[in-house]
């Protein structure tokens, strides 16, 4: 996940790499400078959060992340080397390390769900069901799109895969958000900077990149600021929640309703239903 | 344009709900975490409203009191004592409210580390509580709009309204959840 700076025709209606050309080329040379500045204090913010990682003993608790963080700090690196060395090879890296970026991003889902839910089996168990009914619902699509006889994938230019690729991480978050915030599910400073983080990433991206498919050129320069932004103030939210190990806090007293779900749920639905009826009763007086 | 709005609803959902996350974390932060804690599977299940005594409640939606004003008092008392009587039935609605929220906080904190927790289940249990709610919410609209009193048939509208609500979900969900809701009190 580099800072993507490119610039692309969206009259263009194919995956073909080379409607993309640098921004640099385009812009003034303060603009450049800038551009250039945001791109390395990028860099420098992700090699600080990988020192304190290691530092902190923090790379051996979540270890997809950090692996996720080490791979977009050796892709970055290399995608400074090769745009001062080879600016026209540029774009063609951009994109082949932009997708494995999205899929190792799924490692950062996983070391969230795997912390915070560990002593809540059934936070869990909720999480698994409804990210099945996510992926069904996504497969489905893509089983209908085929039966039409449309392509799975967009057949619009990269910036519509990217989004479509971003959407179902979004989903994903989205998912294990909603679970986590219906059971008032405690995480810690850490796992919580690393999902508000990331998920202020994914949800500006999917935002600024479906406004970037419709409008075109008009938003091309506010998208070429907004990305690099949410970028950048994701690895912030990181730098600060994720500066020392922090754990998730242990709850006083752990409940024992091993053996009594059934009971709850029907406790719980009868005082439900005991409510209602008494203020229908209430109304009525 | 119709094309992105679910990319945008999606990317806005998120960033909301995000911003729950933060705000519970938060509040969890200033010790509510250690009160969610207190309840337990057999406490749920003894659990009962804190209901306002009837005769009050009769007093609050009934008409006797408005027949007495209305009879004796001048437009300027009529006026005053119906604005007295909406803030105090809201009060009621709020008060119900909260112990229904009460009641799903306890539920939650209970179900969330049981290895045998259904999701459809569950599910429904969402369900009923959202319907508690937007019956709430009905039931505050119709009293904000017409006052407590003599509210039967707006009541009768709204409690309508929520039972098909409720008829759809049922629908929605699995057949055993279904016959399940059938023989629920009413």
């Amino acid at each position: 996940m580099s800072i993507g700076w490119r610039e692309e025709s969206f009259s263009a209606s194919s995956l073909e790499l080379s409607f993309f050309v640098i921004a640099f080329c385009t812009f003034g040379s303060d603009t450049k400078m800038l551009s250039l500045v945001i791109w390395l204090a990028g860099l420098l913010v992700l090699a600080v959060l990988l020192i304190r990682g290691m530092m902190g003993g923090l790379v051996r608790r979540y270890t997809l992340f950090y692996g996720y963080l080490s791979f977009v700090l050796v892709t970055s690196c290399f995608l400074v080397f090769i745009y001062f060395a080879k600016p026209s090879e540029y774009r063609h890296f951009y994109w082949y390390t932009e997708f494995p970026g999205v899929a190792l991003g799924c490692g950062i889902v996983w070391d969230i769900y795997r912390g915070s839910l560990k002593r809540f089996p059934g936070a869990a168990r909720m999480v698994r069901s409804v990210l099945l009914f996510l992926l069904a619902m996504v497969l489905s699509k893509v089983l209908v799109d085929t039966w039409n006889g449309t392509a799975w994938w967009p057949r619009g230019t990269v910036v519509e895969l990217e989004r479509d690729l971003r959407t179902v991480q979004a989903v994903v978050l989205l998912g294990l958000a909603i679970v986590i915030s219906s059971y008032r599910i405690p995480m810690g400073k850490n796992l919580c900077g690393m999902m508000l983080g990331y998920g202020l990433f994914i949800g500006t991206n999917v935002i600024t990149l479906a406004l970037y498919a419709l409008l075109g050129d008009a938003f091309k320069y506010a998208w070429l600021y907004l990305q690099p932004l949410s970028y950048n103030s994701m690895l912030c939210i990181w730098c600060i929640t994720l500066w020392s190990y922090k754990p998730v806090p242990i709850p006083k007293t752990e409940p024992s309703i091993e053996q009594d779900y059934q009971v709850l749920v029907a406790a719980t639905r009868r005082g439900l239903v005991q409510a209602r009826t008494y203020m229908r009763k209430a109304m009525r007086s | 344009m119709s094309g992105a709005l679910p990319f945008l609803a999606i990317g806005l959902l998120l960033l909301m709900l995000l911003s729950v996350v933060w705000i519970l974390r938060s509040s969890a932060e200033k010790g509510s975490l250690s009160e969610s804690w207190e309840h337990d599977g057999k406490s749920i299940a003894g659990f009962h409203l804190d209901a306002l005594p009837q005769e009050l409640t009769e007093r609050i939606f009934g008409s006797q009191d408005w027949d007495f004003v209305s009879a004796q008092g001048t437009a300027g008392l009529r006026r005053l004592f119906l604005q007295q009587r909406t803030a105090l039935a809201l009060a009621w609605i709020r008060a119900a409210r909260a112990n229904a929220n009460k009641l799903i906080h306890t539920h939650v904190t209970a179900a969330r580390t049981s290895s045998r927790l259904e999701p459809l289940v569950e599910l429904r249990v969402g369900a009923d509580y959202l319907l508690f709610v937007v019956l709430c919410q009905l039931i505050m609209l119709a009293i904000w709009l017409r006052g407590p009193i003599h509210l039967g048939r707006l009541i009768g509208y709204t409690d309508t309204l929520s039972e098909r609500l409720h008829e759809l979900i049922v629908r929605v969900l699995p057949a055993e959840l279904a016959s399940e809701n059938s023989n629920r009190q009413s």
